[in-house]
């Protein structure tokens, strides 16, 4: 929860006019005057009750009504005047003591109100509107079940009545009742289709029910009727934000802050908005409109210095910090931000002291003594840093961090033993900590374990811990560790420790900082940090969970040739059941799945084997390995269930496990793969195109962080992390249209051929993949393309180019013709690729930097 | 978009600041100046200028590259400084090089990628052909120099990448997947070379065509093999086969003398500049320094035609060390679209440059030029030769010279006429009066700096004679 407050749309008042009843002049301009204040025309009203007053003095309607005019105009003494002799001439009148208690109850008066609202209803006991309204001055005085009380006696008295459903569910809202509240405003809407505060209302309590989706579409049809709702806009903006969606958060605050400059929330949420996509200046921005709005709220004060130190500009965060102290000097989080921030200028005894006060005000702040920690640890003061990590722990058991960092200060102190002992605490706590991991193995180096320091070390590694870059940190080489410790490293660990070169991904040499985060080039940092927050994660795009193939072994007995699958099924017609038309990775190319020449036998788990007898006698003669394998299977089984059939069977997305490019292919055929494969189960082609782009496969290597293999490794989690952007879905089609014709390319002989003769059609796949290239720059990387003039979806888009379905027949002349339209030296498609390594980040992407 | 003004400091020849003013129209340039005197330093600042852009590093330690180009003799940093003005939109930029400041905008880079750079070095490699068998292979002009730097756009990788992706060592007999791979590699070359050649044969046509040379010019390339038993690569092959008024030459070698080889690489080379797609924030350049050198006078005309016609949207830049040519070009181009200068006097008229005092080369180079026919050279280095040695000698024994106000209007004059003069202590002339008398006869002509405008005819017995005299006098000022 970003934790900002929504305001209600205000709950409606209802003033009330008095139609004349006598039959003569007076009456005339009287009913005159109301068609006019219904008209607007508020000047010309008061005008015709003023004559109708002049013809008959006493006409106590006439000043009721000229008061309700007066009072829209903000006259309010003159209304109390008018209201005052309406009363004077008849003390029964309701109508005016309702109006004036309105009048009341909008000043400020409430027990005012209430008493004229009250008599209004003493005088007439139907009189459903001054129920309402008395119902919104309670409201106002927070006291809501009054208010409640007081709105459901008005809709008994009014079944319809619309603002008093809306009314009472901004009690109910204010109750956090949320679900009743919901059920008032539905009631409201549905007696008013176009009630836009009730739908904004709705969104509100939606969104305090952490419902985004639906406070989404409510803030929808709030800002269609009614365009200029500056609060709907802000509304939606923080759901957007809940979503993660800053991109439409940020767009929504924009438009709200347009309509209503004074919008201080939506400065401050947009400030947040622009803290997650790390766009810190603007945030910073945004804070400092809010001070200029709200000078004195410490809060603001604080959440720009955080911001600051974000950016390592700590002079201005120390200075922001020191401003919200000076307004709340008990402002625990304050001094805790601010020692954070002469942590970072490396004063650390101011820092202490600033850690110190926020213990003070706050004895159970583990942050603040693991921070503390941290910087006695930087000191060099080991002791007290000990002290505090396990002043931390105290607080919060599971901080595994702390036992590492315990370890880390017992290592500097010479205290192996006691490392370990650390370390193994912070494993036990979180057994993913590779840096813990990395840690022990070093520590075990020290002790000279050399088997278990292998096995850390490794663990570290394979977790996705740079083991080189913590080592070379810390020792700079195997070489000085050697000298230091004079020791000897057996061969295998050197080797594990010894940086090896990779060439496709040239990159610089990673070294962790004291906190463990790698040093590198800005530019790569932000880069992969853009296009992280670029999309969803695959794994959540996709609906069902992308996964590795079938573990086949072994091989031999469960896949089969051609061959060998017809005598089986000449053997026995059963068999055919179960023989699955199967591929390994390393068959896999880019875009198309070429037609298997081997099959798989699917004995799942709890086949009937019996009824294929010519597949259990196949089988039977590798009885024994396979009798061998581990796993609860039978031995004729292979180790899935029948509920995979499902997961082949559906289009998918395939890729082999190793690659040197991204290699990612496009299956409807419903083929089965080994475990060399990884499989992502998708109808939306368009994603094959996306992942086999450049950006996505620097993106994965980056990520995947395989700085010392050769080849790429498919491995599931990072697979999973790939963004995927959310983009319409004519920029999807047009994608999947491309896509299309590489899987037609890819299938062509004279692309698979060597003959000279066809380079071009050669050059034509590649190309086209290049075009996919482009498009994929342009929907990561918008804002830099455009800068330099780069476009790739509108000029495609403009082209119209045909799907292939509708080029059937003739799908190689056609495609030769697009290809040879779009290569033209003047095609801005053309003039685009041909020109992008003028764009930053798709240097950085193409390795050019 | 076109540059208006280069500024450029303490860069490799220019010792201090240095700018031409291109206007605002961003004028062509052509710049006449020997060997040495900075043009070639102006073609190197706009190449290198260019070039930096893609070449600078990222990261924490960061080299622009320039330092490489400093001038030596000057301590003070320099830098290039290029105005560019655009009229549609209007926009006025100015972009620096320099040890602190990169270059990698966007505007360098595509500037870069859209452009053409050439100079005489380029060519050598015409100069070495040799038949093989009845056609001239010009694999290695090609793929190593005059295509090298064309970028593939379906692959964002120039043509020399894909060179050197199958240099190197090859794989060992055993090492099937290496193989595989290797052959792989080579395939993406050969296609890559072969699509290439494709595009360029009809823009060569047309080009050759301006050249008065009525051929089709068959750039027959099979396709580079891997021999794995030698562990070489086969065919590095283009035959040249010129049909020539439907007739095919191949097999008349000679008549393919090195003037029309070097046209048939000018315009291979400028095919492969016009087929670059136009950059969407850059311009276009053309610099060609010294490469028309190679060609006759006949062969050079077509090439203004060329560029006039299908370059007319480059902002071009030619340098040339010739002085006639220079001439010829700037009456046959207009002065509306060309700025002319002239490196040479520029250079070595203005006493206080290091260049003159390094005399010895200037003498043997112009024996060389002797040698070699180029009489206009071979004048440029004596004349050269002579200023510089009677400057020096007027430095070294401190002679009283005319005073001028301003060091640049000194002229040949100042410092030969107290020369002519010197005595020794007995009493006896420095340089004898023959050897005066020689060198009055070369000023006539050859070393009068008023007479370069009008090299109209120099004869060879003139200039060895004057070569003679020059020498003669520097003995003569050696022993004093």
């Amino acid at each position: 929860m970003l934790g900002l407050n929504q305001t209600l749309a205000n709950s409606s008042y209802n003033y009330n006019f008095a139609y004349g009843n006598k039959d003569d002049e007076a009456k005339v301009y009287n009913n005159r005057g109301i068609a006019y204040i219904k008209k607007g025309k508020l000047k010309q009203a008061i005008a015709f009750f003023s004559k109708a007053i002049e013809l008959d003095p006493d006409y106590v309607n006439a000043y009721c009504n000229r008061g309700v005019v007066y009072y829209y105009k903000g006259k309010y003494e003159n209304a109390l005047i008018d209201y005052n002799k309406a009363l004077e001439l008849n003390p029964r009148h309701a109508i005016t003591y309702n109006n004036r208690g309105v009048a009341y109850g909008n000043k400020g008066e409430q027990g005012k109100a209430i008493g004229d609202l009250t008599r209004a209803i003493e005088i007439k006991a139907d009189y459903a509107d001054a129920y309402n309204n008395r119902g919104n001055v309670y409201g106002n005085k927070s006291e809501y079940d009054r208010a409640i009380t007081d709105y459901t006696k008005a809709i008994e008295l009014n079944v319809n009545y619309t603002e008093a459903y809306n009314n009472r569910g901004n009690a109910y809202s204010n109750k956090s009742e949320y679900d009743r509240a919901i059920t008032d405003y539905t009631k409201a809407i549905e007696l008013n289709t176009k009630f836009a505060d009730a739908y904004h209302n709705r969104g509100v309590a939606y969104y305090n029910k952490n419902d985004f989706d639906r406070a989404i579409k409510n803030y929808d049809t709030a800002i269609e009727l009614t365009p200029k709702f500056a609060n709907a806009y802000y509304g939606r903006g923080v759901a957007y934000g809940e979503k993660d969606d800053f991109d439409r958060a940020i767009k929504d605050y924009n438009i709200a802050i347009e309509l209503n400059s004074a919008l201080i929330n939506a400065y401050i949420s947009r400030a947040i908005a622009y803290k997650k996509k790390t766009k810190f200046d603007f945030a910073i921005e945004d804070y400092t409109k809010a001070i200029e709005l709200d000078s004195d709220d410490p809060d603001i004060y604080h959440d720009r210095g955080a911001t600051y130190v974000e950016r390592d500009d700590f002079d201005h965060a120390i200075k922001d910090y020191t401003k919200a102290i000076e307004l709340n000097p008990k402002f625990t989080g304050a001094y805790y931000g601010r020692g954070n921030a002469h942590s970072g200028r490396n004063n650390y005894d101011l820092a202490i002291q600033d850690y110190t006060r926020a213990i003070q005000l706050d004895p159970n702040f583990s942050k603040a003594y693991y921070n503390r920690g941290v910087v006695y640890s930087n000191k060099g003061d080991f002791d007290h840093a000990i002290k505090d990590y396990t002043k931390a722990i105290e607080l919060k058991p599971d901080d595994f961090k702390a036992y590492n960092n315990i370890g880390v200060a017992y290592i500097k102190k010479g205290e192996v033993d006691c490392a370990i002992k650390n370390y193994n605490t912070a494993i036990e706590l979180n057994p993913n900590d590779s840096i813990a991991h990395c840690n022990r193995g070093e520590a075990w180096l020290r002790l000279k374990e050399w088997n278990k320091a292998k096995t850390d070390l490794s663990t570290a590694k394979k977790m996705g811990m740079d083991i080189l870059a913590s080592f070379h940190n810390d020792y700079k080489n195997v070489e000085t560790y050697e000298k230091l410790h004079h020791v000897k490293l057996p061969e295998d660990l050197a080797l594990l420790l010894t940086q090896r070169r990779r060439d496709r991904y040239p990159k610089l040499q990673k070294v962790l900082d004291a906190d463990g985060k790698p040093l590198e080039s800005p530019n790569i940092v932000n880069l992969r940090a853009q296009l992280r927050d670029a999309g969803t994660p695959l794994g959540e795009y996709v609906k069902s969970k992308p996964a590795f193939g079938i573990n086949t072994a072994p091989t031999e007995a469960f896949v089969v040739d051609k061959t060998t699958r017809d005598k089986l099924i000449a053997a026995h017609p059963s068999s055919a059941d179960i023989l699955k038309p199967f591929l390994h990775g390393q068959d896999l190319r880019r875009w198309h799945v070429d037609t298997p020449q081997q099959w798989l036998i699917f004995a799942h788990r709890g086949i009937v084997i019996d009824d294929y007898p010519a597949i259990l006698k196949h089988l039977e003669k590798y009885r024994e390995p396979l009798s061998k394998r581990k796993g609860k299977q039978e031995w004729y089984e292979l180790p899935v269930s029948l509920g995979d059939m499902e997961r082949f069977a559906q289009p998918k997305l395939v890729c082999p496990d190793t690659y040197n490019h991204q290699t990612f292919a496009v299956d409807t055929a419903g083929y089965y793969y080994g475990k060399t494969t990884y499989l992502i189960p998708t109808e939306e082609t368009w994603l094959c195109g996306l992942l086999n782009s450049r950006t996505v496969e620097w993106f994965y290597s980056q990520v995947s962080n395989q700085l010392t293999i050769d080849p790429l490794r498919a491995r599931s989690g990072y697979i999973q992390q790939i963004p995927i952007p959310d983009i319409t879905s004519v920029h999807k089609a047009l994608i999947a249209k491309i896509v299309d014709y590489l899987i037609y390319l890819q299938q062509q002989p004279t692309i698979n051929s060597k003959d000279l003769a066809y380079a071009r059609d050669r050059i034509m796949l590649r190309y086209f993949e290049r075009i996919i290239d482009g498009l994929v720059y342009e929907i990561y990387l918008t804002e830099e393309l455009h800068q330099s003039d780069k476009h790739f979806l509108q000029p495609l888009l403009d082209e119209k180019l045909p799907p292939i379905e509708e080029i059937k027949g003739e799908e190689m002349e056609m495609l030769r013709n697009i290809f040879e339209l779009l290569y033209e030296r003047t095609h801005l498609v053309m003039r685009n690729l041909y020109y992008l390594s003028s764009v930053k980040a798709v240097r950085i992407i193409e390795g050019k930097i | 978009m076109k540059i208006t003004k280069i500024e450029i400091k303490n860069f490799r020849a220019f010792p201090k600041d240095y700018h031409i003013d291109l206007h605002n129209a961003g004028k062509n340039l052509l710049v006449y100046g020997e060997n040495g005197s900075g043009k070639s330093s102006l073609y190197l600042a706009l190449k290198s200028f260019f070039q930096s852009g893609i070449d600078t590093v990222d990261g924490e330690v960061k080299s622009t590259g320039f330092e490489k180009h400093q001038n030596l003799f000057i301590q003070e940093p320099g830098y290039i400084k290029l105005h560019f003005r655009s009229a549609q939109p209007p926009k006025q930029e100015v972009y620096e090089w320099s040890k602190d400041v990169e270059t990698n905008n966007n505007l360098v880079i595509e500037t870069s990628e859209a452009s053409g750079f050439l100079d005489y070095k380029d060519l050598l490699g015409v100069h070495y052909l040799q038949p093989e068998g009845e056609s001239v292979n010009i694999f290695d002009l090609l793929v190593k120099t005059l295509l090298a730097n064309t970028l593939n756009p379906e692959t964002d990788r120039t043509l020399a990448d894909y060179w050197n992706d199958i240099q190197g060592t090859y794989p060992r007999r055993d090492a099937k997947n290496k193989i595989a791979a290797l052959e792989q590699r080579v395939e993406a070359f050969n296609d890559k070379l072969f699509n290439r050649l494709a595009e360029l044969r009809p823009k060569v046509r047309h080009i050759l065509g301006e050249f008065g040379y009525n051929v089709d010019l068959n750039l027959d390339f099979k396709g580079v093999t891997y021999n794995q038993k030698n562990k070489v690569l086969e065919n590095q092959q283009i035959l040249l086969n010129v049909k020539f008024f439907d007739e095919d030459i191949s097999d008349r070698y000679l008549l393919l003398n090195e003037a029309k080889l070097s046209a048939i690489a000018i315009a291979i080379y400028l095919s492969s500049v016009l087929c670059l797609p136009d950059p969407k924030i850059g311009l276009k350049i053309l610099a060609l320094d010294d490469v028309l050198i190679g060609l006759d006078m006949s062969n050079r005309f077509p090439v203004l035609d060329i560029l006039e016609k299908d370059f007319k949207d480059y902002q071009i830049f030619l340098m040339t060390y010739d002085k006639t040519w220079y001439e010829i070009v700037k009456q046959r181009t207009d002065e509306k679209n060309w700025k002319y200068t002239e490196f040479y006097f520029k250079a070595t008229d203005e006493y206080e440059i290091p260049v003159c005092k390094e005399d010895a080369p200037y003498l043997e180079k112009a024996r060389e030029h002797l040698n070699d026919n180029d009489y206009k050279a071979c004048a440029v280095y004596v004349r050269t030769a002579f200023e510089a040695a009677i400057k020096q000698y007027c430095e070294k024994k401190d002679l009283a010279i005319k005073y001028r106000e301003n060091p640049r209007d000194l002229s040949s004059e100042d410092f030969w006429v107290p020369i002519k003069m010197e005595k020794d202590e007995a009493g006896i002339l420095v340089v004898d009066l023959r050897v005066v008398d020689q060198i009055e006869q070369a000023r006539k002509f050859i070393l009068n700096e008023l007479s370069h405008a009008t090299f109209a005819n120099i004869y060879r017995k003139e200039l060895e004679d004057a070569v003679d005299a020059v020498e003669q006098l520097k003995n003569a000022l050696a022993q004093a």
